[in-house]
C-alpha cells in the first residue's frame, strides 16, 4: 500500500492482522497513492512462517532490503513497526541532518524538543500538539542542510507507560491506536496525528527554539536560558546522523543553533508546560513565510 | 535473461548506463543495491561521472544519502587505524590490515563508495597476549555478551574475539592467521609477512597485491562468508584491475596461489568475478587456474548457490533461499564437523541466549 | 618527560565556531565535536601557532592570559594536554 509520509513515498505491507489494523486507523488521514513509479522506503514487518510460527515464533521489519529489527516478540507488532519506520528514515534519508528531537510549530517557527528516553519529551509534544501547535515530528528532526527549514512527517506520536494516561485526559478528541503490553519499553500505544497536521505536512518550519528536555518527578517547572556552544554539544550528543554528516553536519547544526532560543527545561506537570509555551515567551519569534516541502 | 545481464550488474560493469534507466528501473534497483551494500559504490560512481544530472530527480536524494553514509564509514576506518596503531606503538609486531581498512588506507579504487563494517588486522602470534592487554587498556573490551560466543571465538576461529571499543562503539578483529583455525589447511603466515607492504607516514603494511587478491578469495570461497558476495566479488574485480598492469602480477598470483595451497578458491573468485563483472583475466592463466576446478561438489551446483547468494529475489521478506545459498557456500569448504561435535556450537544458538534489540 | 614536544595532530582537520566566550571545535579526522571554555581555547591558540613542550606551553598561555605563569597553571596545562592527547587532538612531534 503506497502512502506519502511527508516528502516520502512508503510502501507499507505486512502479515500481521492486528497491524494493518492499526495502521489503517492510525494513518486515516494520509494520503494513499494510486499509481507510483517510485517508491523511496519499502518497509515491511512480517511474522516468520513455518515452524517458527509456533516455536519461539517472531517477527522482523525489513526496510529496502536491509534488516531493521531481526527478531522480536510476537507481541509487540505496532511499537515495532513504528521504531521500525524511524530507524528506516534515519538511516537512509541522510541528504537530511536528523536530530533526535520532537518537532511543533506555531506561526511559522519551529520548537524543537530534546530529550533522551525518559525524559518526557513525547508527552510534552502530544500535550503541545492538541493545544495550540502544530505536529512535525514526535522524534526525527529532518533539517534542510541548505536552508535550514524543518520537514514535516505529522506520524502518530509513541507514548509509553504513565504519559499515555496522562494524555488521553486532554480529551476524546485525542485518538488513540492499540495498546501493546510488556514491550522493552513497557507499555506502549500511539496517538493518532490532527488532521490538520497531516492536512499541511507539506509546510516546512523555520527553526526558533530549542528546549533541552530534563523530566524530574514532583519538580518545580524551570526554564532556563542554555548557552549556544553547550546547546550544540547536547544536540550533537542526541541526533541521529550528525557524525555522519561530518563537517556540513557541525557547520549545518552551529548554524541552525545560531539562530535559536536555547533554553533548559525541567518539568513534571504537563499543564504548567503548556501554559509556559502558549505564553509571551514562545510566541512568535520571526515573521516567516511558510516553506514548501522539499 | 542470463543472470550476469541484471541491471545492477550491468550499472557496476558500466556506469554510464545510469543516465539510461527509467523511474522504474530505479526504483527495482535502489532497495537491491541497498541491501547488497553496493548502492553507495553507484552514488560514488554518479559523482566521479557527473552523471547526477541526468538522473530521475527522485533518485537523487537516496544517491545523496548514500554518498554521505560511505563518507563517513572512510573518516571512521581511517580513525580506527590511527586510533589502532596508538594503543599498539608499544607492542613488538607489525600490524597488517586486511580487507576493507588495508584498502582505505592505500586508496585503493574499490575503496571508492565503500561501507566497512570490522577492521580487520594481522598481528603475531606470540604477541596476541600484549596485543589483547594493550588495546584494553586503550578502550576496547571483548565484544561477546556471553562467555560460549567469547569461548567460540578463542578456541575455534581467530584466537581474540572481536574487541569492541567502549566509547567509540566500533569493532576490531584481530586475527593471526588468514585463515581460522578450524581450518585444517594452514597458510604459512610468516609469507605473508614477509611480503607486506608498509604504507608510508603510517606503522602499518597490507599485503602484496597478489596476497591481497588471495586473500579476498580465501575469505569467501575458502572461508566462505558470502554475507556481502556481491561487494565483496566487486572489491575483487577492481582489485584485479588495479593491479593488473603491475609486472608480474599474474604469475606471482599463481605460484603464490599453489605455495598457500589456496588453488581451488582462486578458481572460484576468477570464474565467479568474470562472470559478474567481466573482469579481464589473460588467457594463459585462464587455462592455468580451469586446471584447479574442483570435483566435487560439481561445479554447475556452486554457480546455482553464488548466483542465489549474490542477490536478494525478494525484498520485503526474508529470502530464505538466498539465506540458504549462503549458509551452503559457507559450509562446503570448510570442515565445520569438528566444531559441530561440541556442546559449545549448539547451546549458543538456543533461542534463550537471543539478545534483545535495543530500540 | 619536560623535553617532549607537543603538537596538534592535525589542525588542517579542525573547524571552530565562536560563541560568546565558548568555541565548539570540530575535528574532521576522528569525527568529535568538543567544547572549550575561554581559557581552553587560548591553548587550542597556541598550540597553533607552533609546537611546543610543556612548559613552553605554559608560557605562551600565561602570556595570552596575561596572568604569571604559576603552580596552578602548571597543573592545568599539564591536565590539558592529558585531556587534548587523549582526545586525539594533540601528539607528540616524534608520532
Amino acid at each position: 500500500m503506497p502512502v506519502r509520509i511527508g516528502p516520502f513515498t512508503m510502501n507499507f505491507k505486512t502479515n500481521v492482522n492486528g497491524l494493518a489494523e492499526a495502521i489503517h486507523y492510525l494513518y486515516a488521514d494520509f494520503s494513499i497513492i494510486n499509481e507510483c513509479d517510485f517508491i523511496d522506503y519499502r518497509v515491511s514487518l512480517m511474522r516468520a512462517g513455518g515452524l517458527r510460527r509456533w516455536i519461539a515464533p517472531y517477527m522482523t521489519v525489513v526496510a529496502e532490503g536491509t534488516s531493521m529489527f531481526s527478531k522480536f516478540p510476537v507481541n509487540a507488532a505496532i511499537p515495532y513497526w513504528e521504531w521500525g519506520l524511524n530507524r528506516c528514515i534515519a538511516r537512509f534519508a541522510q541528504h537530511y541532518l536528523i536530530l533526535h528531537a520532537a518537532v511543533i510549530e506555531k506561526h511559522g517557527n519551529a520548537l524543537m524538543i530534546v530529550g533522551s528516553s525518559g525524559s518526557g519529551k513525547s508527552t510534552l509534544c502530544a500535550g503541545l500538539t492538541f493545544n495550540g501547535w502544530r505536529l512535525l515530528s514526535d522524534e526525527l528532526a529532518l533539517v534542510s542542510t541548505e536552508d535550514h527549514c524543518i520537514t514535516a512527517l505529522a506520524r502518530p506520536i509513541t507514548l509509553k507507560n504513565e504519559s499515555l494516561k496522562i494524555i488521553q485526559q486532554l480529551g476524546s478528541h485525542v485518538k488513540t491506536g492499540p495498546v501493546s503490553h510488556g514491550t522493552v519499553k513497557g507499555t506502549v500505544a500511539h496517538v493518532r496525528p490532527p488532521t490538520d497536521s497531516v492536512d499541511r505536512v507539506n509546510e516546512r518550519a523555520t527553526p526558533g527554539w530549542f528546549v533541552l528536555l530534563s523530566y524530574q518527578p514532583d519538580a518545580e517547572i524551570q526554564l532556563e536560558p542554555v548557552t549556544k556552544a553547550q546547546a550544540v554539544m547536547q544536540i550533537a550528543h542526541n541526533a541521529f546522523n550528525y557524525g555522519t554528516l561530518g563537517v556540513d553536519g557541525f557547520k549545518s547544526l552551529t548554524q541552525v543553533v545560531d539562530t535559536c532560543d536555547c533554553y533548559n527545561l525541567t518539568y513534571s506537570n504537563l499543564d504548567e508546560a503548556i501554559a509556559l509555551f502558549n505564553g509571551d515567551q514562545f510566541a512568535i519569534k520571526n515573521n516567516v513565510e511558510l516553506h514548501e516541502a522539499i | 535473461m542470463e543472470f550476469s545481464d541484471h541491471i545492477l550488474l550491468q550499472v557496476l560493469r558500466d556506469p554510464e548506463k545510469m543516465a539510461t534507466l527509467s523511474l522504474s528501473e530505479w526504483d527495482a534497483l535502489k532497495p537491491l543495491a541497498r541491501s547488497t551494500l553496493v548502492i553507495s559504490k553507484i552514488a560514488a560512481l554518479a559523482h566521479k561521472l557527473d552523471l547526477l544530472d541526468l538522473l530521475p530527480e527522485q533518485i537523487v536524494p537516496h544517491l545523496t544519502s548514500a554518498h554521505v553514509f560511505a563518507a563517513r564509514h572512510d573518516r571512521a576506518v581511517r580513525w580506527e587505524v590511527n586510533r589502532v596503531q596508538r594503543a599498539l606503538r608499544d607492542v613488538n609486531t607489525p600490524i597488517i590490515l586486511l580487507k576493507g581498512a588495508a584498502y582505505a588506507i592505500s586508496n585503493m579504487a574499490c575503496a571508492t563508495g565503500r561501507v566497512y563494517g570490522d577492521t580487520d588486522i594481522l598481528v603475531l602470534k606470540d604477541r596476541l597476549g600484549e596485543v589483547e592487554n594493550s588495546l584494553t587498556r586503550h578502550g576496547w573490551d571483548t565484544d561477546e555478551d556471553n562467555e560460549y560466543d567469547e569461548r567460540y571465538y578463542r578456541t575455534w576461529l581467530h584466537e581474540l574475539p572481536p574487541m569492541r571499543h567502549r566509547e567509540r562503539g566500533t569493532v576490531l578483529d584481530v586475527h593471526h592467521n588468514i585463515l581460522p583455525r578450524i581450518d585444517k589447511l594452514q597458510i604459512n603466515i610468516q609469507l605473508l609477512f614477509e611480503s607486506a607492504i608498509p604504507i608510508n607516514g603510517t606503522k602499518v603494511c597490507v599485503l602484496s597485491p597478489p596476497d591481497m587478491v588471495l586473500h579476498s578469495a580465501a575469505h569467501l570461497f575458502r572461508i566462505g562468508n558470502f554475507d556481502h558476495g556481491l561487494r565483496d566479488l566487486a572489491d575483487l574485480d577492481e582489485l584485479i584491475r588495479q593491479f593488473n598492469n603491475l609486472d608480474g602480477f599474474w604469475d606471482s598470483v599463481l605460484d603464490r596461489a599453489q605455495q598457500l595451497k589456496l588453488t581451488l578458491p582462486w578458481y572460484s573468485a576468477t570464474r565467479y568475478v568474470e562472470y559478474l563483472f567481466h573482469t579481464p583475466i589473460p588467457d594463459r592463466v585462464k587455462r592455468t587456474v580451469a586446471k584447479w576446478a574442483p570435483l566435487w561438489p560439481e561445479v554447475p551446483i556452486i554457480d546455482r548457490l553464488v548466483k542465489r547468494a549474490v542477490l536478494p529475489r525478494k525484498i520485503d521478506d526474508r529470502d530464505v533461499r538466498r539465506q540458504m545459498a549462503i549458509s551452503l557456500l559457507g559450509h562446503w569448504p570448510l570442515p565445520r564437523l569438528k566444531v559441530t561435535m561440541t556442546g559449545l556450537f549448539w547451546i549458543k544458538r538456543m533461542p534463550w541466549f537471543a539478545k534483545q534489540e535495543k530500540t | 618527560m619536560p623535553d617532549l614536544q607537543w603538537r596538534l595532530r592535525n589542525q588542517d582537520e579542525l573547524v571552530t565556531w565562536r560563541s560568546n566566550d565558548e568555541t565548539v571545535v570540530y575535528d574532521a579526522g576522528s569525527g568529535d565535536t568538543h567544547l572549550f571554555d575561554l581559557v581552553a581555547a587560548e591553548g587550542l591558540n597556541s598550540l597553533l601557532e607552533s609546537q611546543l613542550t610543556e612548559q613552553e606551553f605554559v608560557e605562551r598561555l600565561a602570556n595570552r592570559l596575561d596572568i604569571k605563569p604559576d603552580e596552578q597553571l602548571h597543573r592545568y596545562v599539564g591536565r590539558l594536554i592529558e585531556q587534548l592527547e587523549a582526545a586525539g587532538l594533540l601528539e607528540t612531534a616524534d608520532s
